[in-house]
């Protein structure tokens, strides 16, 4: 079952970067000619899709096909989840470092307390030092990461040993939406790139601005709220098992 | 503060536009252009540069201003 999770979570994510990266070949293609009309939009797809209609009619190839194709948006899916773990730990470790943990200090002092071969020492470094150093960007940026990971993993671990098994899914299920949702904001912040690198439209100064400057701002920072929403849902869900299991053991 | 920061770019990048009456006019104008693309390319390549803190975010911006301003012309 958790195969199978995993397996269409990276599926997904694949599938909507793809379709992202298609979106935009076909507004480059038909803005730089005739311009957008969904009928030329359907046009152009029925031509890429048309050499592998033809080979397809050998149902043998065609099931080669099918596998070639999900193996690609797996690997696409997987390839995405180990990008947004680099891009958006910085932005989480910020987020957990100064919100989410100011909160339960009260307590998660006296519990990493209890566990000072294994944790203590990066949870007091993790509060005390700052993510980010302009003199040692990235070693500071990446002992951070490595705290906060450190860190998040033992509070999963610690729920899922001392929990029950009803917890666990509830975890689980709120782990799962998160790393899918945050695979999907790095594809949506690859395709926001794209769209700021090439300019698709020529004309004025507003139109260039709005479809350069604010459509692919727009989108950027939609998808940094909807990460960071999933974000804070599962460290909600996160904490709150923590205790619960805490204050059991207790 | 911030508002006002923003406010000051987006002045800064529609203050020179003029509406096209003579050749000078269309030059300034196509000059215009080519500064807000490029703009818009620093901007794409710095986002993906993040991976690496302050040598990727410059090197994005060069790089996606560069291929951003080769796009264009």
């Amino acid at each position: 079952m958790k195969d199978t999770v995993r397996f269409g979570e990276y599926t997904l994510s694949g599938g909507i970067l793809w379709l992202l990266f298609s979106c935009f070949i076909t507004l480059v293609v038909l803005l730089n000619g005739d311009g957008f009309t969904l009928s030329g939009a359907v046009e152009l797809w029925t031509g890429w899709f048309q050499p592998l209609i033809n080979v397809s009619k050998n149902s043998t190839i065609n099931t080669l096909l099918v596998a070639i194709a999900v193996v690609l948006l797996f690997l696409t899916g997987l390839l995405l989840d180990l990008l947004s773990q680099h891009y958006f730990s910085l932005l989480e470790a910020i987020y957990f470092r100064h919100w989410i943990i100011k909160e339960h200090r009260s307590w998660m002092d006296g519990l990493m307390a209890k566990h000072p071969q294994f944790i203590q020492q990066d949870y007091q470094r993790f509060l005390e030092e700052p993510v980010f150093n302009w003199r040692h960007p990235t070693t500071q940026r990446c002992r951070q990461c490595y705290r906060y990971n450190k860190l998040r993993a033992f509070m999963t671990s610690y729920i899922l040993i001392n929990a029950g098994s009803s917890s666990h899914s509830e975890l689980m299920n709120q782990l799962n939406l998160w790393r899918t949702s945050r695979s999907i904001s790095m594809s949506m912040m690859l395709f926001c790139a794209l769209l700021f690198i090439v300019n698709l439209v020529e004309g004025s100064q507003w139109m260039i601005f709005i479809s350069s400057i604010l459509i692919p701002g727009l989108l950027l920072t939609s998808s940094l709220a909807i990460s960071k929403r999933m974000f804070s849902r599962m460290c909600m869900s996160l904490f709150a098992l923590l205790y619960a299991v805490e204050r059991e053991d207790n | 503060m911030k508002q006002l920061f923003l406010a000051l770019v987006l002045l800064l990048l529609f203050s020179n536009q003029a509406i096209a009456e003579n050749e000078t006019d269309i030059i300034e104008e196509s000059d215009n252009n080519t500064v807000l693309v490029v703009t818009s390319g620093c901007v794409g390549g710095a986002i993906i540069g993040t991976a690496i803190p302050i040598f990727g975010n410059i090197a994005g911006c060069v790089i996606g201003g560069f291929a951003s301003w080769w796009y264009n012309d």
